[in-house]
Parts: C-alpha cells; structure tokens; sequence
C-alpha cells in the first residue's frame, strides 16, 4: 500500500464575525507530523469525475459554462421583461470548498435570465443558519451586490414572514424571499446535514429553513419528528403560493471528490429522485467506511460550525451518527435535535432507545471552528479538548453559554494532540479541515481505510445500496 | 443562577431609527417612540445578549458592551409547584428535564415553572428564563407548545418573532400520514410516543 508524501490543503481560515483573527491561528493540523492525505477517488473510484480547472478562473470559466449549458433545457417564456425574480440561495453554497464556484453559478444565473427574459429586476436573496452575518459577509466577499446592481440581501429567520396555506395548515417563509414575481432556488446537494435530511427530499430542505421564519424551522427540528420533519420543506414547496412562483432549481453538484457539475430543472421531485441515487453513490461507501472505524482521535480544523465541519466531503455531524447507518431510514441516529434534546446529562432520559453517539471518538480536538451552533451536547457527550484563542471564542459565543464548562482549553495544538493521544490509547487521527478530494488522516489511519475499503465497498453494493433504495422507492437497476 | 455579561449599545450616530431591531429583539428589550428622543432605546435589564439585535441591524448601529455588573437571570422551577410542573410538561409532551433551548440550556420544567409563576407569553418567558435568547430560531415552538399546554393560547403574535402557527407531529391531519408515507409520519409519531410523555 502505498500513501501520499503530501497532504491535501485544508480551507483557508476565513475573516468574519465567527471566527477567530486569523492571525491567531497558530497551526493548522495538517502541518503536524506524521499526517498523509487519502483521496476518496483511490478508495472507491466513481465513474463522473470532478470539475478540475489549472486556475481559478478556469475554474470559474468552467463553471460558468456548465450553468449555461444545463440551462438550456429550462423553459424561461412565461418571464416577462419587467418581471422580478429573486434567485434563492443558501449560506452554505458560499462556502463550499472556498465557495468560487457556488457564487459562480448564481452570477450565472442572474446573466442568463437578463439575456434570456430581457428582465433587469433581478435579485439576490441568500439565506442564513444561525449566523445571521454570514451571508453579508459573502456577499461581500463575492461583490454580488454590485454584481446584482444593489439587489442583493441576506435575509434571516427572524426577518418579516409571509404566510403559505400548505397542507398541514399555515406555515411561514421570510418575506423577502417571496416577494418577486418569480423565484429560482440556487443550492447544493452534497450529503451535508444526513441527520436531519436523511436523504429524504433533500433538495427541498431550505423551503423550512433558509428561506422560512422561526416558528417552521423551529417545527421542523423540535416538534415533528428526525425522519417526518422533512415532510415539512415539501410541503411548502407544494404549497400553491410557492407554484406560482416557482421557475426552476439549479444545483451545484459536490461529492467527496469535489464538484460534479450544475443540474437545473423544472421538476424539483424528478430533481431530487435523481440526486437521491447520486447521493447514495457517491456518499454511501465513503460514510460505511467512517462507521467501520474502530478508534479514533478528530480534529476539528474549519471555519464553520463544529457539526458542519468538513473531511472527504462529509462533515463532523455524519462522523458522530457513523455508528448508525443514517441511510437505513428505519433507524433512529444518536445526534439530531430529537435526540440532543434527551440529553441533560451524558444519560439520555429514555433508556434504551436512542443509539449513543459514535463511541469510536476517543476525543476531539478543536483548533478551529466558527461560534453561532448550539453545540453544548458535543463537550457534554466527547472528551473535547480547545486550543488557544478558540477557547475564547467559544467561551463568548452567545449560543453556546454552557459549552466550556465542559471542555478543557490547551495552549498549543500539539500539547492538545500529544494529550489526547495519551488517553485515547489509538493513532488514528482524522482532520476535519475541509480538504478537497479527500481527508487529511495520520499514517495509521491512511493504512486502515485502506484496508477497510475493500470489504466495506463489497457490503455496500451487495447489501446496503439495495436496501437504501428500495426505502426510498428507487429501482436498484436505475443506478449505474 | 446563569449570568450574561453584555448588553447592546446604541450608536445613534448610525441608527437610522428603522424598526429592525424592535422586531428582531426576543425580549422586548428595544422599544421605538417616535415622540421621544432616542427614539430607539435598549433596556438593559431586559437584555440577554442574544446579539440577534447587533447582527440583523442594517446599518451596523448596535454593538454589545460589557456590562458594569452583570445580569442573572433563570427561573428556580422548585417555586413552583412539582406536580404541577410535571403535569405541565408532559401535557405538552416533554419530559420536565428535557433540554428545549440548546444555546441557554434551558429545560422544559424550568418554562412551565415560570408560566405557573405568571410569565403569559414568549417574551416574558425569555427574560425569565432565557430561553429563546441564543441562536433565537429552534426552540419557539417548545415555547408555545408549553403556553398552549397551560391553556393560554390567546395570545396576539407580534409577526417577525412568531406568528402563533407551526406543526407537530401530535397535530398532523390523518390525511398526511396517508397522502405521503415515504416521510415515516407513523413510525416517528411512533418514536415521539416512546421517546416523549403522552399529554395524558
């Protein structure tokens, strides 16, 4: 077997309100010793290849051509010139790997329906989380709101809500992201939020968050149920108010190899039919592999939120439910609200039922994250070990007031590693540091995905990937 | 009891006076009167340091300062009557140790004490209790399920915070569950009852 000399760069650190000052932090983990990079491609190599450019701008080029391309296929005739149209967006799609080809995609966008429609009332609205700044600071970041000739906005869930008759009664979508003639919903599919989505109408999930007021959001993550829930983004998107508005989706297309491409369609279920097989594909063998894991120390090195941090193209949340299939729609996953919310204490109030999260996790280190996630469950349930500056950060991070009580802060992080590794007794190490292409993994660690590989892409494709299919009403001879 | 440390300030060299902090705000702490000067005021004693008012500002005019001593806030659910509160709780299908604010760490008996101590409303809870002052997003409907659970349900929305409508799955019309079974609402309104009290 043979490994990298090199490591994959992790993502750059990123200026913002959530974040530490760059400048204060002072090593990212990749630059430890003893760390190699493992390719998702040389584990379980996939037919469609990444988009790969030699410079971003070819990166960009390339993207802008494949948004066009896709486009062809949609019917844009019933716009009118003078129409509004508001291209919906998510914070997310901003910062995948850097967030360049996202931001390309919706620039795309916007030029094709001006060239196509002769329509120059063209706006911008990019939805948040829970960090109500985020998306200002993409925008700009990007310059899209000169891009967009000053119609460009980041809306929040507590913003204005404009009511939507749907079948289980009245829901709320934010205003401002409704009030055009016309909408587009410009997202991304990558596998992201399993525990909440579970590959369930996945591609409908923002019409009950990004672009939805508090009280449905709200529904959707404390009071319907970790699977029904995602009834609820259906729902809306069914609603007749929503129709009338609805032009088309486009996709950015991501895997753990990187971006696939741009998918746009009229029809968002065939849409997201389609994206439910890819999915699978593309993410189902290399979350098996993280559930074969035995032991393991993580280190959490991204500027996201802790569960939202990212390695292979999956994040820390899915690495926390890995003990679980999250695919196998029967099962119960130990980290959703649901399950948190059973959590006082490292005991959950129901014994017996829910799963406990991943014990593989030895401890987890954080070098890096952004504040503005409710996390307490993580320190409370991991040895959790904060380095320097971060420690700070999270100590004032008014959504996580409980959060270092249960943590310890370390002043390096390599006494941090050298720590865990004393008590967690493994040498398996994952980054989570948002590498494209790939993790960033200790030598130890490269050697037993390796080894697992094999015999986990056996299962999946004899055992798992049938099943997964049939939950979900796809014919298992649709997949190539 | 749990403490917060700062407060939003006003810069009234940039506040343009726009409402969005007023809305925006869980506690009512801001308050805007035209007829009086600063038209826009922040209450210190009602704010929790949320940040919610400071990060939807338009014109970047609030900032959070530390405090010059701080603010406790948390509600001893044992004031209130035990048997009462677990009734409370589980009326609305919560255990009384459930967490239901993620960010404040807030449980559900510590909410039901503080409607059976005369808190009528999500505002009032919040200053109470804290609960709805972190990310400001996913625990309004615990909130109102608890009112709803407590017979207050006459409550007028103020719009922008909550508009009084949302969905569980105790509420789901029999039709849904028909209409689309591949969203697992029988086997989760299964899990719900094994996992949360029944209201009886």
């Amino acid at each position: 077997m043979e490994t990298q000399v090199h490591t994959l760069r992790p993502t750059e650190p990123r200026a913002s309100y959530y974040n530490i000052d760059p400048n204060d932090l002072k090593m990212r983990a990749v630059d430890l010793p003893g760390f190699t990079s493992v390719c998702a491609s040389d584990l379980f190599p996939i037919e469609q290849k990444p988009v790969t450019a030699a410079t971003p701008e070819l990166m960009r080029a390339e993207i802008r051509r494949r948004t066009l391309a896709t486009l062809e296929k949609i019917d844009l005739k019933k716009v009118r010139p003078g129409d509004s149209v508001n291209i919906l967006t998510s914070h997310h799609g901003y910062s995948i790997f850097g967030g360049h080809a996202y931001a390309e995609m919706v620039r795309t966008i916007r030029d094709e329906m001006q060239r196509r429609t002769g329509t120059t009332d063209i706006r911008l609205r990019a939805g948040v989380g829970l960090r109500f700044r985020e998306t200002e600071e993409y925008i700009a970041k990007f310059g899209l709101d000169e891009y967009f000739q000053g119609k460009a906005k980041g809306i929040a869930p507590v913003d204005r809500g404009i009511a939507i008759k749907t079948a289980i009664g009245t829901l709320y979508g934010i205003a401002e992201a409704y009030d055009a003639r016309w909408i587009i919903h410009a997202h991304n599919n990558d596998i992201r939020e399993l525990h909440y989505h579970r590959q369930m109408g996945r591609l409908f999930k923002p019409f009950a968050m990004s672009y939805a007021t508090i009280e449905t959001r709200s529904s959707y993550h404390q009071s319907l149920g970790p699977r029904s829930a995602n009834l609820l983004p259906r729902l809306i998107w069914e609603s007749d108010y929503v129709q009338k508005k609805f032009l088309y989706s486009c996709f950015l297309q991501v895997g753990p190899e990187g971006i696939m491409g741009v998918d746009a369609n009229e029809d968002l279920v065939a849409q997201d039919k389609e994206f439910t097989k890819l999915n699978l594909l593309w993410y189902g063998k290399i979350l098996t592999l993280l559930g074969a894991i035995k032991n393991v120390i993580l280190i959490i090195d991204y500027p996201g939120p802790i569960p939202y941090t990212v390695s292979g193209g999956v994040l820390f949340g899915n690495f926390l439910n890995a003990n679980v299939d999250e695919f196998d729609l029967r099962k119960l996953t130990p980290f959703t609200r649901y399950s948190d919310m059973l959590y006082p204490d490292q005991k959950p109030l129901v014994p017996n039922v829910l799963p406990p999260p991943n014990p593989a996790i030895k401890a987890v280190v954080l070098n890096y994250c952004s504040k503005g996630y409710p996390g307490a469950f993580f320190p409370k349930m991991l040895p959790l070990l904060v380095v320097g500056a971060q420690a700070e950060l999270m100590e004032n991070d008014e959504q996580n007031t409980e959060f270092m009580k249960y943590a310890i802060k370390v002043d390096t992080l390599s006494k941090a590693l050298t720590f865990a590794r004393n008590f967690a007794k493994t040498d398996n190490i994952l980054i989570f540091d948002g590498a494209v292409g790939g993790f960033n993994v200790s030598n130890a660690l490269a050697e037993e995905l390796h080894r697992l590989a094999p015999e986990v892409s056996a299962r999946v494709d004899n055992e798992l990937m049938p099943m997964w299919l049939k939950q979900r009403g796809i014919a298992p001879q649709t997949i190539h | 009891m749990p403490q917060v440390n700062h407060v939003a300030v006003i810069d009234y060299g940039l506040c343009r006076k726009c409402p969005f902090c007023v809305r925006a705000c869980p506690t009512n702490a801001i308050s805007w009167d035209a007829n009086r000067d600063p038209v826009v005021r922040v209450e210190g004693s009602k704010c929790l340091d949320c940040t919610i008012c400071m990060t939807r500002c338009p014109h970047h005019a609030i900032s959070m300062q530390a405090r010059n001593a701080p603010l406790t806030y948390g509600v001893d659910w044992t004031l209130a009557d035990p048997k009462e509160v677990t009734r409370l709780c589980h009326a609305a299908h919560m255990h009384p140790e459930q967490i239901i604010c993620f960010c404040r760490q807030t449980m559900s008996r510590e909410v039901a004490a503080a409607i059976l101590l005369g808190h009528r409303t999500p505002e009032e809870l919040s200053i109470a209790t804290g609960i709805r002052t972190g990310c400001g997003v996913l625990c309004i409907t615990s909130v109102l399920r608890l009112l709803k659970a407590a017979g207050i349900e006459d409550l007028k929305a103020p719009g922008w915070q909550w508009y009084g409508t949302y969905a569980t799955i105790w509420d789901l019309p029999p039709e849904a569950f028909e209409r689309y079974p591949e969203y697992f609402l029988k086997e989760d309104l299964e899990a719900a009852n094994e996992l949360y009290p029944r209201a009886d």
